[in-house]
């Protein structure tokens, strides 16, 4: 009556056999490929210099902050001229929290102080390493994050200040006041100027590549912060409102301007660098291969290694006329108005950095005598067009560059003319004599085979005026012009003569831009 | 088992001193192929006893004399006989082809009856539906199943999406898991799923419908708890077609399918002389809002003065553009789009019994697209083997599916390439007084009209871009299915699946992109392998009254994939196109991408049924996946579910109008990891730096650790009801359900001050709940006649209820050509609302604009609604309001309120028919092409409407060119759109402008056909299809149904540049033999 009645043990047996060794060889542990794991890392002296490679890297690489937007929102918002149509609002004065350009700005610029922090914070934990070289690679960082700072809180005023690196579920945090900003900003350019090496200088067998930040670049950049508080604080007190939030530091203008002097002389005395001596060197320092020249104190870098080009020459130079690769570009130009009224538009560093003809693939273009805008010609038949009313600048010109990324252009941050021209405000600012700026200013002119100047019997707003047309003239188009009406109490002013009664208008609120939506929306310490 | 025999003896001994008891035995075979059928069950009829045939077919049974054994199998037909004597009986079963198809239903890991279902599945059987010759398999479903939403894709290869009960997750989309043939499928993907267009790969890509036997569908947590980790979504159960009919006979299938197909409609945008009267009175318009403008030097005009040069030196520069017409009038429409023609070929033999067969299936599909050079060939074979093995006693299935894809998209994709101009919304947009290049020009003829831009005119994009997609796809399948005891049944099932997918793009000089990069290239290749292990026990046994199946399965999944990705630029021409990148003279370094990702699950389920009349199914996995957080990795999956057979009860068992009726109810849980792999650990990536011309590295750290992340877990409550009138004549399905995710996981934005734009993170909880109704009725059954309705009803609402952090609200991406966020995942609002400024038609005049106080007021300006106030620091309301976030509001929803779908089928003789409409009623759209196109803003075509119904200024120009100032002219009051201005304002802001109800009615599918049986077996179906033929909508852009993003969840219903609709008409032949 029992029928087969069966239990297979044996293939049973086998199947899971098989099942099991399968199963058992696999932990789920994650392993990554193409990353590493942030434990592995910060183990000796190359993962130090590494790492303050890769903060480089964020000023310029991928969605580096220096590479575009950025450029393009501080030229909008100036009043030499218009940027690109996606800076429309930057040029109205309207510009929104949800502004795209506005947002990548923000995003990139604390994407450099996160790696700049990470750097700061665990350098100094390496277990064995060359002091100078620890010194200086923290010294590096803290210089990218206080110049990082420094555009954040000239942009935005108060801003979040974070200074480590962030823990896995931290909220954001509010904003500080500009005087806690300004102290971080200073205390790490301080640092800096301490311990970032000279030009070029090698020590216990490590070298200072050229463009990494020297100690010159230290201290020409707290030349510069010092020379912003204390206008900033000059204007503040006179009334000027967009300024009000300086209107709170601990000590007065003068002890600023001090500042600002003192270490506008340590940057002269710093090996290497030293201004060219006549016109043709001048325009020469421009060149797109001699990038790290003697005048130019900070630069990001460029390069015509594939990857490692910018697009300086495409966002400043006429597209498609071979100045400058890729079809599209040119975006930021000189409007006429800023040329007739803002600018000496025979000085000679002026008139030998503009554009004075080229063609595209259509027409040529000829600058008219007034310096304000271009003949146009129709290449196949010669017939004139009218006039291109904006004016380019010759300043980031490469004609090797084949794409829109491929220039090797640096971005100038800050050149010893600069330096030059904020020793001669402070000086003037803190004796309330224009005739001390004579110096400085006559010195930039000579070398350039201008004729001397002389402030003396001016009245200060007077010589203020003429000190923003001189650093018009030697630093238009290199991303000062913003920062120097704001500073100045002039910004609305100035914006008027260029852009008009309506669109010209700018208020206090203006002089600094919204905290972006993405921000806003996403840090609950911020509303 | 002697324990039992024992008791069951004393239990029939005292029985049998009344009845008189008798054994009977035999073996169970089937008729058509003699072979032994294993467990058949053989029941005495009016009773629970019984027992099931062993593994030869035999059984052995005492009954009383004259009791009627019922031997019942599925897909045979049962068989009752009476038994008067002890004897041995051997029987043999017929086949039931209608039974075959019905009465199983495939839950996943194993089938069971469908009466004894608890949980909400739908199946969908070929036969029903091949009759519409759709070639995507997604296609195959839309209007199917209630609860089933699919979004049209008129793309050839082009990506379809797909949601089962509305939407419950942000990063893991919509898409369900897919099973084919027992093998979980990832999505095919494309090589560079970065890129826009990336988004349009057709995840089932690999399948011919073809070779489709049934799909089902788990809807509800009680079916779909059974894949657990990745039930969430729901699961697509796909099964193909096997060979063998239980008659052994051979059998030969061919048919050839050809479609044209068109644009459905074109949209009515300036033709040239219209364009030219739009560029004439752009500058009229400026003219009249300059010299009227209140702020005007010198005063403005309004009416009473002169109208002179004296007064108004902004005359001297006035001219219209164009005083005479060109003459030119092309019609970009017509040349981008075209009449496609495609075809299809499938052949397929099957053979073989139900023991041992096979089937081997080639397809042939050759798909052009509306837009000139888009094209998709797809190559598919499929080889299906089934083999008793040693003696009988295992079976070993093999299952092998190989299909080669190639496609040009002609980066036709989305808006989002070309700088935000993808080819169709170049064709809207592109002007229709230039004509198309000649040989030797290039785009700088362009330049004039598109702010001195050298870009490319739509036809130029679409015939020269190159977008190759190409893929290949092997899936081999092999399990080993065996009898280990009574009751108890292995099967081991092993799977290989093997994806290589490359896509190569070169966009030559001639186009925008290619001339800013001297042409640019970029070769992209994917490999993705995956093994697939599966163990599955199953036990079933019988008690009297009870009635238990058990499964166990383990399986194991490990999935690695590669890619490379290289991009090239600086072409000195285009003559070698993507495929030498020696001619570049920019190399980047390539980019790779190495992952590796493991899943490891474990299921136990437990059936029981007391007198078929209750039913509960409990349900427990446990699956542990690498991606997530070393602590929670591992999850744990359970469902419950339980049904009511009313028709067993007293009260319902003599209705005659109520043939069946069931009622269920269910709760389970399932889960969801939609992320990448590593993104819980702290991560560095490297990056390249140059210090003074020589290049540098750097590491940089790319991802915040995160050691909480953990899995999306979805809870799911169904209810439902089955109902069948009239002998299951008329059948109604109604099920409610409540779905409850939390720990969603999303990219969350984190506060960029940190330095991490954002982490994946569980973020947040949505609730979806929803009502379905499906019916099926034959209405009509005659001999020569037969009509048989299905339809179906959903709604479903859901919404977002909390975020886990403290915020109220998160941006969704951004989107567009001005780059706008007007997406917004916002607690206490349906999933991705449209959020933005509403409007109030257009300014009429400077007095209206001024009044309103907001920046950017002026005259033929859009009227934004200043829905909140901006206040200076003293809290009074400032002088010039600006609209911007905090005024906007909620301007839309894309989630639909309802959707239908009827089918009626009709045979009359030979001839058959059937029609499918379907409706949707609601489910906004985005419409980013009317920020261009019906803005009035620039110098690109637009709407002739939005032209026709503009604001225009009372000014006139005379035949000498002389402005002249008429109140009679222009118009300025209640218009509907913008004022053609050369120097616009702020038009571009997400706004009600953009947003347009997508509502629709639309006969999806028509087929008609006629069969003509020939001798020996043989038939030829002779066929008509139309699909999209009439399309009822207010939608003004191309089709409701189409959306750029289909498959993002955080981008729906946005239609930005996406593919026109389009309808087809095909015919063709299937011929079996």
């Amino acid at each position: 009556m029992e029928t087969k009645k069966f239990v297979n043990w044996k293939l049973l047996s086998v199947l899971s056999l098989f099942c099991f060794s399968l199963i058992s060889c696999e932990t789920l542990e994650e392993e990554p490929f193409t990353e590493v794991g942030s434990e592995f890392f910060y183990q000796n002296e190359e993962d130090a210099v590494i790492a303050v490679n890769a903060v480089y890297a964020q000023l310029k690489s991928g969605n580096g902050y220096y590479r575009q937007q950025f450029l393009s929102n501080l030229h909008g918002a100036s009043d030499l001229g218009p940027s690109s149509w996606r800076h429309g609002d930057f040029r109205r004065g309207v510009i929104q929290s949800a502004d795209p350009m506005l947002e990548r700005s923000w995003v990139d610029i604390y994407v450099c102080i996160k790696d700049a922090n990470n750097v700061i914070k665990n350098v100094p934990e390496i277990p064995e390493m060359d002091e100078d070289l620890r010194n200086r690679v923290v010294g590096e960082a803290r210089f990218i994050r206080a110049l990082s700072y420094f555009n954040l809180v000239r942009c935005f005023g108060e801003v979040p200040l974070r200074t480590e690196p962030v823990k896995p579920g931290e909220d954001g945090l509010p904003v500080s006041s500009i005087q806690d900003i300004y102290e971080v900003i200073i205390d790490d350019l301080t640092y800096a100027s301490e311990h970032c090496w000279g030009f070029n200088e090698s020590r216990n067998g490590f070298s200072n590549n050229i463009g990494r930040v020297t100690k010159a670049a230290a201290h020409a950049m707290l030349t510069k912060v010092y020379l912003r508080i204390a206008s900033s604080m000059r204007t503040a007190q006179e009334g000027i409102q967009g300024n009000v939030l300086y209107g709170d530091f601990p000590n007065s203008p003068d002890f600023y301007y001090q500042k600002a002097v003192e270490q506008a002389d340590l940057v002269l005395q710093q090996p290497f660098y030293q201004l060219v001596s006549n016109i043709d060197e001048y325009v020469n320092l421009f060149d797109a291969t001699n990038g790290n020249n003697s005048e130019f104190i900070f630069e990001i870098q460029g390069s015509s290694i594939a990857g490692q080009g910018t697009a300086i020459s495409n966002l400043f130079s006429p597209r498609n006329s071979g100045l400058a690769g890729g079809g599209w570009g040119g975006v930021n130009r000189l409007m006429p108005l800023f040329i007739n009224n803002s600018i000496d538009k025979t000085d000679e560093r002026f008139v030998n950095t503009i554009v004075h003809s080229f063609e595209d693939e259509r027409r040529s273009y000829v600058l008219g005598p007034n310096l304000t805008g271009y003949q146009r010609t129709e290449l196949d038949t010669g017939q004139p067009v009218g006039t291109l009313f904006r004016v380019f600048t010759a300043k980031y010109v490469d004609t090797e560059a084949t794409t829109e990324y491929t220039s090797q252009q640096n971005w100038h941050v800050i050149r010893l003319a600069d330096v030059h021209l904020m020793r001669a405000e402070a000086l003037a600012e803190l004796n309330q004599d224009p005739s001390l700026a004579n110096q400085d200013i006559n010195i930039l002119r000579n070398r350039v085979g201008m004729d001397d100047v002389n402030y003396a019997g001016l009245s200060m707003p007077d010589f203020r005026d003429l000190l923003l047309r001189e650093r018009a003239a030697e630093l238009y188009m290199e991303g000062h012009r913003f920062f120097d009406l704001t500073r100045l109490g002039v910004y609305d002013e100035y914006c008027r003569t260029t852009w008009g009664n309506t669109n010209g208008q700018r208020g206090p609120e203006d002089y600094t831009w919204p905290i972006p939506l993405i921000e806003r929306s996403s840090n609950p310490n911020i509303d | 088992m002697k324990l039992k025999k024992f008791l069951l003896i004393c239990l029939i001994l005292p029985l049998s001193a009344m009845a008189q008891t008798i054994t009977v035995k035999g073996t169970v075979t089937s008729k058509a192929t003699n072979e032994p059928i294993p467990a058949v069950s053989v029941i005495v009829k009016g009773t629970q006893d019984g027992m099931v045939t062993d593994f030869d077919g035999r059984y052995e049974i005492d009954v009383e004399k004259g009791d009627v054994l019922i031997f019942s199998y599925v897909g045979m037909k049962y068989k009752e006989i009476q038994v008067t004597e002890s004897r041995t009986l051997n029987v043999a079963l017929e086949q039931d082809i209608e039974k075959l198809d019905e009465v199983t239903i495939s839950t996943g890991y194993f089938e069971i009856n469908k009466k004894d279902l608890s949980g909400s599945i739908s199946q969908i059987k070929s036969k029903d539906l091949e009759k519409q010759r759709t070639q995507t398999v997604e296609q195959m479903l839309q209007g199917q199943v209630a609860g089933v939403l699919i979004s049209e894709s008129a793309e050839p290869g082009g990506g379809i999406g797909i949601s089962i009960r509305g939407n419950n997750s942000i990063l893991g989309g919509t898409q369900p898991l897919y099973v084919v043939d027992g093998f979980p499928i990832d999505p095919v993907s494309d090589a560079q799923g970065n890129n826009g267009s990336g988004q349009a790969q057709n995840s089932l890509g690999f399948l011919n419908p073809n070779d489709i036997e049934k799909i089902e569908i788990l809807k509800d947590a009680a079916a779909t708890a059974v894949y657990g980790a990745r039930g969430a979504n729901g699961v697509v159960l796909i099964t193909t077609k096997t060979g063998g009919d239980g008659e052994g006979r051979d059998r030969l299938s061919l048919t050839v399918d050809s479609f044209i197909t068109q644009v459905r409609n074109e949209l009515d945008v300036m033709d040239g002389p219209t364009f030219e009267s739009y560029m004439n009175q752009r500058s009229i318009n400026q003219l009249y809002v300059n010299i009227t403008d209140p702020g005007r030097n010198g005063g403005p005009f309004d009416g009473s003065q002169q109208l002179n040069e004296t007064n108004y030196p902004e005359l001297s520069t006035f001219q219209l553009p164009y005083p005479e017409t060109t003459g030119v009038n092309t019609d970009w429409q017509d040349l981008v789009y075209r009449q496609a023609i495609s075809s299809a070929y499938n052949l397929s033999y099957r053979g073989g019994d139900r023991g041992n067969n096979f089937l081997v299936s080639l397809g042939y599909l050759d798909t052009k697209g509306v837009i000139q050079n888009t094209d998709n060939q797809r190559i598919t074979l499929n080889a299906n083997f089934r083999r008793k093995a040693f003696n009988n006693k295992i079976d070993i299935f093999s299952k092998t599916k190989i299909a080669y894809n190639q496609g040009n998209a002609s980066s036709v994709g989305n808006g989002e390439i070309f700088q935000q101009r993808s080819v169709v919304s170049n064709t809207l947009q592109f002007q229709p007084i230039f004509t198309p290049l000649d040989p030797g020009e290039d785009d700088s003829v362009y330049a004039g009209l598109n702010e001195g831009n050298l870009i490319s005119n739509p036809l130029t994009l679409a015939t020269d871009v190159l977008d190759l997609k190409t893929n290949y796809n092997l899936i081999q399948n092999l399990a080993i299915n065996a009898k280990v005891a009574p009751h108890l049944r292995a099967i081991v099932r092993g799977g290989y699946s093997l994806q290589i997918s490359n896509r190569d793009n070169y966009f030559p000089i001639t186009t925008t992109r290619g001339r800013r990069n001297e042409g640019e290239a970029t070769q992209a290749k994917r490999q993705y392998r995956k093994l697939y292990g599966e163990f599955n026990l199953r036990y079933r046994n019988r008690f009297k009254k009870h009635r238990i199946d058990a499964v166990l399965v383990g399986t194991y999944e490990n999935t690695y994939i590669r890619t490379v990705f290289n991009k090239a630029f600086g072409f000195g021409n285009d003559v070698t196109s993507f495929y030498n990148f020696n001619a570049a003279t920019d190399v980047l370094v390539p980019q790779f991408n190495f992952r590796e990702l493991g899943l490891l699950s474990g299921l136990f389920r437990v059936g029981y049924s007391y007198k078929k009349k209750f039913f509960i199914d409990l349900n427990a996995r446990l699956d542990a996946s690498s991606k997530f957080a070393e602590n929670n990795k591992s999850a744990f999956f359970p469902s419950a579910a339980f049904s009511w057979n009313l028709k067993k009860e007293k009260f319902l068992r003599r209705s005659k109008s109520i043939s069946d009726m069931k009622l269920r109810l269910s709760y389970g849980k399932t889960g969801s990891n939609p992320i990448p792999p590593y993104r819980s650990l702290a991560l560095l990536e490297p990056i390249r730096y140059v210090f003074n011309g020589e290049i540098v590295t750097g590491f940089f750290e790319t991802n915040l650790a995160n050691d909480n992340l953990t899995w999306e877990t979805t809870d799911q409550f169904n209810a439902g009801l089955d109902i069948g009138f009239k002998n299951s004549s008329i059948n109604v399905t109604l099920d409610a359900y409540h779905k409850r995710t939390y720990d969603l996981l999303q990219n969350v934005i984190l506060p960029a001050s940190n330095g991490f734009e954002s982490i994946t993170d569980n973020f947040g909880e949505i609730v979806n709940k929803g009502f379905e109704v499906s019916i099926q009725a034959e209405v009509l059954t005659t001999p020569n006649f037969t009509w048989n309705v299905s339809g179906n009803f959903f709604i479903n609402r859901n919404e977002l209820v909390s975020l886990n952090s403290n915020l109220d609200f998160q941006l969704g991406p951004n989107i567009g050509f001005a780059q706008t966020n007007p997406i917004l995942f916002k607690a206490g609002s349906p999933l991705g609302i449209f959020w933005g400024a509403k409007t109030e038609g257009i300014y009429e005049s400077w007095e209206e604009a001024q009044a309103s106080g907001i920046a950017g007021a002026a005259p033929g300006e859009i009227k934004y609604v200043n829905t909140n106030i901006d206040l200076d620091d003293a809290g009074n309301p400032l002088e010039v309001q600006e609209i911007n976030f905090d005024d906007y509001v909620q301007i839309g929803d894309p989630n639909p309120d309802f959707n239908v779908a009827i089918s009626n089928n009709f045979t009359y003789k030979n001839w058959d028919m059937s029609m499918l409409v379907t409706a949707q009623k609601g489910g906004d759209l985005f419409w980013v092409d009317a920020w261009a196109i019906k803005g009035n803003q620039n110098s690109r075509n637009g709407l002739t409407s939005a032209f026709r119904d503009s604001w225009t200024a009372p000014l006139g120009v005379n035949e000498d060119g002389e402005v002249f100032f008429d109140p009679n002219l222009g118009n300025t009051s209640g218009v509907a759109n913008p004022a053609p201005l050369i120097d616009p304002g702020r038009r571009a802001i997400p706004s009600d402008r953009n947003i347009y109800d997508g509502s629709f009615i639309r006969l999806k599918n028509l087929n008609i056909g006629y069969t003509l049986d020939l001798k020996n077996n043989k038939s030829l179906r002779i066929y008509a299809t139309g699909q999209n033929l009439i399309t009822l909508t207010d939608y003004p852009g191309y089709d409701p149904e189409i959306t750029t993003f289909n498959k993002d969840p955080q981008r729906r219903g946005v239609d930005f540049g996406g593919y026109p609709g389009i309808e087809t008409y095909s015919i063709g032949l299937n011929f079996n033999y």
